[in-house]
């Protein structure tokens, strides 16, 4: 195994902590990985490129009538704290696109809200696919919603991108040959395989291992893959304890009592939203975090919500590298997009979904234009499906593709440590591994290969 | 071995006290308002996160204004004055152009039109509280930081979770005291059995609905000051509060002060214990107990009223 932990595709392994030292001492390790950019077309505005006249592509007519697309994410209930920065960055990526005239320079995209939080999500899910026919639906921030949703997108053959979930049974179980549906963010292999190997290479000290997930789609299937990859991958560790809280939950003290008493070396947590919010305040007051380096693999946002909460070097990762303190700065891309979020809605995108958001769009909005580019005619339904299947591209987050033959963007592996500042809680030093090391090849399910690491 | 199994009784038993204050503070304002007024209303639960919004921007603003020039105790004291006084003195104020303005038009209404009305409002008040503090979570610790911990074997204990404890049996025997011994209490009792009579008798009935109803209040909102420091609000936890205050007025019974005390232990404890030892069955505790007592004592444990 090489994961690329530097640029050198080194592990740096120096001071590795006193597991029963306080957090505010710890070391980790020095130094960290930079992403292996592949150049793509990493534009940040649009054009059309017909005008450029490359080989004598392009040139066809563009629709008159603007793109109509629905986004969907919860904008109340306790997940709006992570569905608002989302749809703010939707909403602004697509005005920006409209400032420069819209797809390929010409065709202006009309963005609907849409809130998740309704009791018939394949209701609702129908109407705008048939009755309100957007040409584009993206959505959905909770894995059980859509689970429900891919079926039905696939029998009306409606354009759907999933923008946000991470479900591994989306394309493993649910929907085994996606045609319509695509999914612009990693799946929550990446989370899970990353941080057992985070576990492997940089925490070889750690002897007993707790999970504490939420107790539906996302929470489970999390658990599940980081079960199977610490077996696999033959760590030498003990799962002492796996709990799964309400989800939502509001009284975390019994569930830290009991972490307490097991007193794991790390715990495993894809709590995420208003629940990662109230279990990591109520476990420092429970000082849970005093000999248990926590890993909270899509709980960065928290450093947002709560900054005066955040002990000093527990784990954080954004479901890929979606943090917009103490990345790489992969690229102007990332600067540009944290500036303009927080020149827009005077905060950070903390959020990592306001990074999907516009990883969910712009990957719509490339392969329409990859396709007019390559064939000379703006794309039918089914050409689109073509042009986004092996769509790669330059994002605020580094270089996402979407493997030939897969109908899944893979993302590296993002992890860093809580860096507490003067003004916001940073992460240091981040560890990055590439996106072969924890996804699956397209022809595989994550299971399968997990089980053949 | 002995030591270690008392130690993690006495945090499951802390765990279990102080989600039961929480408990005792949401439902007994419900279960009197309901008892007593007979109004139904779901909107009572959003006054525990109401007060804990305002108590958020409360702390926050006075650690800005006057944070290091007071001194801890003085500190202290400020925030102690602030969550306990101010907080439901304000949130009651707003409970009470409520009542006067959203909740008494519903009054003597079928509990379904009652039901819906007030599922309205708990929804606007929802929104409302969303608009005021956005979406963000809201926490504010500094009161129990100040407090700090106290350790045990296996983890520490926030004092502030004692000190919650111990204003919440204050408070449970001022008004058990103030229900079987003042006269208020007794025709508040008396209204619940038969308004009319009470009214016959020359007794202002309105002032004292508003009585009972601004106590109501101001116990949720000084469950959600409480709540706040060892834990964070966040947007659309009031649905999940309407739940837990069902089951405090299930479980213990109409208007019945004894069976809101007696309902919120059972349920924090029940929690408390079930969360530790059985985790994967928290959730389906509470519900599983709210069926067994409803198939033992319909009433509930201490009610007199059909539910």
């Amino acid at each position: 195994m090489a994961s690329s932990f530097d640029p050198d595709g080194k592990i740096v392994k120096r001071g590795i902590p006193n597991i029963k030292e306080k957090i505010g001492r710890r070391r980790f390790m020095k130094g960290a990985g930079t992403a292996t950019v592949a150049a793509s077309m990493g534009l940040a505005g649009c054009s059309n490129p017909a005008d450029q006249g490359e080989d004598g592509s392009g040139g066809g007519p563009i629709p008159d009538e603007p793109l109509r697309i629905a986004c969907i994410g919860f904008t109340s209930g306790s997940a709006s704290v992570f569905g608002v920065p989302m749809m703010q960055s939707a909403r602004m990526t697509v005005d920006r696109i409209n400032e420069s005239g819209g797809i390929l320079g010409e065709r202006e995209i009309e963005m609907e809200e849409f809130d998740e939080n309704v009791d018939e999500v394949v209701q609702q899910y129908r109407r705008l696919a048939t009755r309100e026919d957007f040409d584009v639906i993206f959505g959905y921030i909770s894995s059980a919603n859509v689970l429900s949703v891919a079926p039905i997108a696939e029998e009306l053959e409606q354009p759907t991108v999933v923008w946000d979930t991470g479900t591994t049974d989306l394309f493993d179980d649910a929907v085994t040959d996606p045609q319509y549906v695509f999914r612009t963010c990693a799946s929550s292999s990446t989370d899970a395989v990353g941080a057992a190997r985070l576990l492997q290479n940089a925490l070889p000290e750690v002897g007993t291992v707790a999970g504490v997930n939420q107790d539906y789609a996302f929470g489970r299937n999390n658990w599940d893959l980081f079960e199977r990859a610490v077996e696999s991958l033959g760590i030498d560790v003990e799962l002492v304890d796996a709990r799964f809280t309400p989800f939502p939950n509001d009284d975390y003290s019994s569930t830290i009592s009991a972490l307490n008493s097991t007193n794991p070396d790390f715990i495993y947590s894809s709590h995420w939203g208003g629940d990662a919010v109230n279990f990591i305040t109520q476990a420092n007051n429970q000082g849970l975090f005093d000999d248990t380096i926590p890993c909270f693999t899509a709980g960065s946002h928290v450093m947002g919500n709560i900054p005066d909460e955040i002990p000093e070097g527990i784990i954080f990762g954004a479901r890929g590298p979606h943090y917009p303190f103490g990345t790489q700065q992969w690229n102007t891309l990332h600067e540009e997009f944290v500036q303009n979020y927080q020149d827009e809605y005077d905060e950070p995108p903390y959020a990592h979904g306001a990074f999907h958001a516009w990883q969910a769009i712009w990957a719509y909005v490339y392969s329409v234009e990859r396709a007019y580019n390559l064939s000379g005619e703006y794309p039918s339904k089914d050409q689109w499906v073509e042009s986004m299947e092996g769509i790669g591209f330059n994002s605020p987050s580094g270089f996402v593709n979407m493997p030939q033959g897969s109908h899944n963007v893979t993302e590296p592996s993002f992890y860093g440590f809580s860096d507490p500042q003067e003004d916001r809680v940073a992460l240091r030093d981040t560890v990055w591994i590439t996106p072969e090391q924890v996804n699956p090849p397209a022809s595989m399910t994550t299971g399968e290969w997990i089980d053949q690491l | 071995m002995v030591q270690q199994l008392i130690s993690e009784q006495l945090v499951i038993l802390l765990n279990g006290l102080s989600g039961a204050a929480t408990l005792f503070l949401l439902g007994t304002g419900l279960s009197l308002i309901y008892g007593m007024l007979n109004f139904l209303n779901l909107a009572h639960a959003a006054f525990l996160p109401l007060g804990a919004y305002l108590a958020a921007s409360l702390v926050h603003a006075t650690v800005d204004a006057v944070g290091g020039s007071l001194g801890f105790v003085g500190l202290f004291v400020v925030f102690l004055v602030l969550l306990l006084v101010v907080v439901p003195a304000v949130v009651s104020a707003i409970g009470l152009v409520m009542e006067r303005t959203a909740f008494k038009p519903l009054y003597g209404l079928e509990d379904d039109y009652q039901l819906l009305a007030t599922f309205g409002i708990i929804l606007m008040m929802e929104d409302a509280m969303k608009f005021i503090w956005s979406g963000e979570p809201v926490s504010a610790t500094a009161p129990s930081n100040l407090l700090g911990t106290f350790t045990l074997p296996g983890g520490t204990y926030p004092w502030w979770s004692v000190l919650t404890i111990l204003v919440t049996a204050l408070v449970a025997g001022t008004l058990y005291y103030f229900f079987e011994e003042t006269r208020l209490g007794k025709i508040t009792l008396a209204m619940a059995e038969d308004e009319e009579a009470v009214s016959f008798a020359g007794i202002d009935t309105r002032s004292i609905h508003l009585k009972v109803f601004v106590i109501g209040i101001a116990l949720a909102a000084l469950g959600g000051a409480l709540y706040l420091p060892t834990a964070s609000m966040t947007t659309g936890l009031a649905l999940e509060f309407v739940i837990l205050a069902f089951a405090v007025l299930v479980i213990g019974g109409l208007g019945s002060l004894k069976g809101a005390i007696a309902a919120s232990l059972t349920i924090g404890m029940v929690q408390a214990y079930g969360a530790y030892y059985v985790p994967v069955l928290e959730l389906a505790l509470v519900f599983l107990l709210m069926a067994v007592v409803m198939l033992i004592k319909p009433t509930g444990l201490f009610g007199e009223i059909e539910a």
